[in-house]
């Protein structure tokens, strides 16, 4: 080939590049739902809990915490910062303990009649309303006067105040200087936002807005706000993850760069080795966006980690290339043990295909389709475009002697077994729960994040996150009919000390039957200025001062009954509207549970009846991450299978299959009796991470394995598997110092597992015949 | 004013009255107010019902036989805040205290004194028109707070209290506080 002709087919395969890559950036949509890397549920109970941590009320509410100022200007900043929220569409509800009575629009107000229980056990009368103005009397001369005066000609019942009682949390923090505080002088607030926790781009937004509206406050400066809850922590989450895949990449790049150089000592073909590469990274990103509407922002990060697999095949290349030997050659004797390699491979990866999650088949799916066209690049690419002249790795000084050195090492038959019993004693002494279930262990959050989100959570008496009481019915209206058939049942749980308190659908509006039933209480206009006339008889109160309540009772008692449709539209129907989901022709009613100390008396109150259940969020989750283990080791059985079948007919030897097949298990093995024995449950990661490392271990024990008889291929063979392995554990030891845990988790299995592949693979394979002349 | 100091626990008789726009007559109420230092104030009403009133750190809780106790922050009401303020420095014989927050005045003699303060912030001008403060010699005997939306509450204190009409008018409890010297 002229160097004319391999120039003009280097620019013809670089901007066919570019045209993928500008195709590929055109049309990428990288999504940020964490759920897509959680595992599909199955049963009911885990679809409600994906739903659940996707848009239910608890995701949506995030925890707020005013520090570092006198009480008084904390007040202030609090009261200052509710009403910014309160006038911002992002945000649904905001609470800081300061309930205005004003802020109720004045065309609600009749409603109270209807929705306050005080008319449930009492009877509208004369001798009820004395009782009652009496103490308004007393309220008058009391230091609440000015607070109660303006309501009391159209509210002395002070129906307004008993719902404003009822509604506010049923914990709620201490109140100073008229908001909530806690213990250490923090001023609280609890807002939910309309976005689901699990958007982050729109909790982000959120958030920003949130600390906008609080620095614009007058003398914010010395106050700082802290921000916790599952959207801050989507938040949080993705901003680490981005930040540490970026910072890994760009430190593995360098690396890899600086290694390729040592090795090849040529910067022409370090960079065309980039090439395939390059190319099976924007196949695989080509191949996602034509399957997937939307890219996960993981599947990105993991899956350019996981093609590092892909710089194997030019490396291969390379260094098995002899001295004076055209690359076409070289790639032609290498490519029966490459094609293994990489159908090996693709066959590993398939079993993230079969996990059946979302993040994980879009990284199954970048990942086969990247190495198969890497692989397909090095084939028939990359041999065409390399220099007439190259280095032959076999003359790098030290390697002979190495190889040599290796050589002689002596390859006892008892090895396997001794590994293999090392491993059953690590595996029988290892400390600790052998698997991760919970899911929160696999979501990367500092305990300093999770710690102050619980103290917050306490002091606001927010809902446990993890039981929540769901009622099934037919209707909205059915399920707030069930609610209120529970709620003296569970007033006296509470009571009993099963629980502490429980936030049900009827606790914001009672059922139409109840509310009609308050309505049959209330008085006409004449019987109700009948009883005035003589409940306010010898008192002192102005005549004609309670027109405006008249009025009120005669507007109630005209009201149609609020539905949970009707009630969304007043401002307090949004924590409503949160409760009830309607999914496959049934409403669901979300009650939030807090301080749950006794689980089966709560699920006694079904009954029998199936209306009635008590989601346990952490077992939901974790019979979610159990049933999504089980899948992942029914596909690495089949995945095993294929593997032999595969190594066995390439290989058309059962005992060269041994060789092959052999130090890989043993080496997984041991990766994971390390791991357990230095007290690490084994999450799904680290699965997915010993496959990975698996994938590498059988390149690594295909080319040892093969015995050319030829010593200067052999050095060449060792060669190529120390750039490999050098570059594996570059790659991955970074990953290992990530602070996410599923990325650490990635990094140390596979760096320790290519480091256990390589030392048993050349221990394991058969004696190297050296050339004998 | 440094001869009104007394130190903590001060406790006084009280006869309230107090006049409402909602109301013909005012209503009146006796007991005791306790002063405990600092913001602690207790109000004790025994006639012609029996209630609690506790005013401690920002926080105002009023409880009533039989009734419960209802809790509310001070700062929702502004005339008690005010005079809790004003009595806190008159007792402690610390008028700076009141400095920024009102003007005051002070007219009459020793035997027979009348000490005014006039709201000085804008927040407090809009829920209080003034306060005045009438004594005897080291005696405070009245204290007397006009709220700008029509409310009006006078207090007599110690053997004054005694001396509450049933059912006052401002001019006669006026010559009542300012007659307390003769």
């Amino acid at each position: 080939m002229t160097p004319a002709r391999r120039a003009l087919l280097i620019l013809a395969w670089v901007l066919v590049l570019a045209l993928l890559g500008l195709l590929v950036a055109r049309s990428l949509k990288v999504g940020s739902d964490l759920r897509s890397f959680m595992p599909p549920p199955s049963t009911a109970d885990q679809k409600l809990l994906m739903e659940q941590i996707g848009e239910g009320p608890g995701s949506r509410l995030l925890l707020l915490a005013i520090a570092g100022e006198q009480p008084a200007r904390l007040a202030a900043l609090s009261r200052g910062l509710a009403a910014a929220l309160a006038r911002d569409r992002r945000f649904t509800t905001v609470a800081n303990g300061d309930f205005d009575l004003a802020s109720i629009d004045s065309n609600w107000l009749p409603y109270r009649y209807l929705l306050s229980p005080t008319l449930d056990h009492q009877s509208f009368d004369a001798a009820w309303l004395r009782d009652q103005l009496q103490q308004r009397l007393q309220d008058l001369a009391s230091p609440a006067a000015g607070m109660l005066q303006r309501w009391l000609p159209r509210d002395p019942t002070l129906e307004t105040l008993k719902l404003a009682e009822r509604w506010a949390p049923p914990n709620a923090p201490e109140l100073r200087d008229g908001v909530w505080f806690d213990a250490r002088g923090e001023a609280l607030l609890a807002v939910q936002t309309r976005a689901g926790g699990f958007d982050p781009a729109a909790q982000k937004a959120a958030i920003d807005a949130l600390h906008a509206h609080f620095a614009a406050l007058p003398q914010s400066a010395g106050a700082t706000l802290t921000v916790s809850g599952p959207g801050y922590f989507s938040v949080v989450a993705n901003a680490t993850t981005r930040a540490q895949a970026d910072r890994i990449g760009a430190l593995s790049t360098i690396g890899f760069i600086v290694l390729l150089l040592l090795a090849y000592r040529s910067p022409g073909a370090l960079l065309l080795a980039g090439l395939p590469i390059l190319s099976g990274g924007l196949a695989g990103l080509a191949a996602l966006v034509a399957m997937f509407p939307q890219v996960h922002g993981i599947t990105l990060a993991f899956g350019f980690t996981l093609l590092g697999v892909a710089q194997e095949y030019p490396i291969r290349l390379l260094s098995h290339r002899r001295a004076g030997e055209t690359a076409l050659a070289s790639v032609r004797r290498l490519w029966p043990l490459l094609l293994t390699a990489i159908a090996s491979a693709c066959i590993a990866y398939l079993a993230f295909y079969a996990s059946g999650v979302p993040g994980l088949q879009q990284l199954a799916v970048f990942t086969i389709c990247g190495l198969l066209a890497a692989g397909l690049a090095t084939r028939y690419l990359l041999p065409q475009v390399l220099p007439a002249h190259s280095r032959d790795a076999a003359s790098t000084p030290g390697l002979a002697g190495a190889r040599r050195w290796l050589d002689a090492l002596p390859r006892p038959r008892w090895i396997p077994l001794l590994v293999a019993a090392l491993v059953l004693v690590l595996l029988a002494l290892a400390p600790g729960p052998f698997w991760q279930n919970n899911l929160a262990a696999l979501t990367p959050l500092p305990a300093k994040l999770l710690a102050t989100d619980a103290r917050l959570r306490a002091a606001l008496g927010a809902p446990d996150v993890r039981y929540l009481l769901v009622l099934r019915a037919d209707s909205a209206e059915a399920v707030i009919e069930r609610s209120e058939q529970l709620q003296p049942r569970i007033a006296q749980l509470i009571e009993d000390g099963a629980l502490d308190g429980a936030e049900l659908p009827s606790r914001y509006l009672p059922s139409a039957s109840t509310q009609r039933a308050r309505q049959a209480k209330l008085p006409d206009r004449a019987a109700l200025q009948a009883m005035l006339a003589s409940a306010t008889a010898g008192m002192p109160f102005r005549d004609g001062l309670f027109a405006p309540f008249v009025a009120d009772v005669e507007a109630a008692r005209q009201l149609p009954p609020l539905t949970p449709q009707s009630f969304a539209t007043s401002p307090l129907g949004q924590r409503l509207a949160s409760m009830l989901v309607r999914r496959d022709g049934h409403w669901l009613g979300l009650a939030t549970l807090s301080g749950v100390h006794d689980p089966a008396a709560l699920r006694a109150l079904d009954g029998g009846s199936g209306t009635v259940r008590l989601l346990d969020i952490k077992g939901a989750s974790e019979s979610l991450v159990a049933a999504y283990r089980s899948r992942i080791l029914q596909a690495l059985a089949i995945a095993l299978v294929l593997l032999v079948a595969t190594i066995s007919l390439a290989l058309r030897s059962a005992r060269r299959a041994w060789h092959v097949l052999g130090p890989m298990t043993l080496a997984t093995f041991l990766v994971l009796a390390v791991e357990r024995a230095m007290g690490t449950p084994i999450s799904l990661f680290h699965l997915i991470a010993l496959i990975l490392a698996a994938g590498l271990g059988l390149h690594y024990a295909l080319f040892f394995e093969r015995d050319s008889g030829d010593f200067a291929e052999q050095c060449r063979t060792l060669h190529a598997t120390v750039v490999c392995v050098l570059s594996a554990l570059l790659v991955f030891g970074a990953l290992a110092w990530a602070s996410i845990p599923v990325l650490r988790a990635i990094g140390l299995t596979v760096a320790l597992g290519v480091a256990f592949h390589f030392c048993l693979s050349i221990l394991m394979a058969p004696h190297a015949h050296a050339r004998q002349d | 004013m440094r001869a009104l100091a007394q130190p903590p626990p001060t406790t006084t008789a009280f006869a309230e009255a107090r006049f409402s726009p909602l109301l013909d007559r005012p209503l009146v109420i006796s007991g005791t107010l306790a002063w405990l230092g600092g913001d602690h104030l207790q109000r004790m009403v025994s006639a012609p019902y029996v209630e609690t009133t506790n005013i401690s750190g920002g926080d105002v809780s009023v409880t009533r036989a039989g009734r419960g106790t209802r809790h509310f922050a001070l700062t929702r009401a502004p005339a008690l805040q005010a005079l809790l303020k004003s009595m806190a420095a008159v007792l402690s014989g610390d008028p700076r205290q009141l400095e920024g927050l009102f003007d005051l005045r002070l007219d009459g003699n020793r035997a027979s004194w009348t000490l005014t303060l006039t709201p000085a912030t804008p927040e407090l001008r809009e829920k209080l028109a003034h306060i005045r403060l009438d004594g005897a010699g080291t005696t405070l005997a009245c204290i007397d707070i006009i709220e700008t939306d029509g409310n009006a509450s006078v207090d007599l204190l110690g053997p004054l209290a005694a001396r509450m009409p049933a059912s006052p008018t401002r001019a006669e409890l006026t010559t009542l506080c300012r007659g307390s010297g003769q």
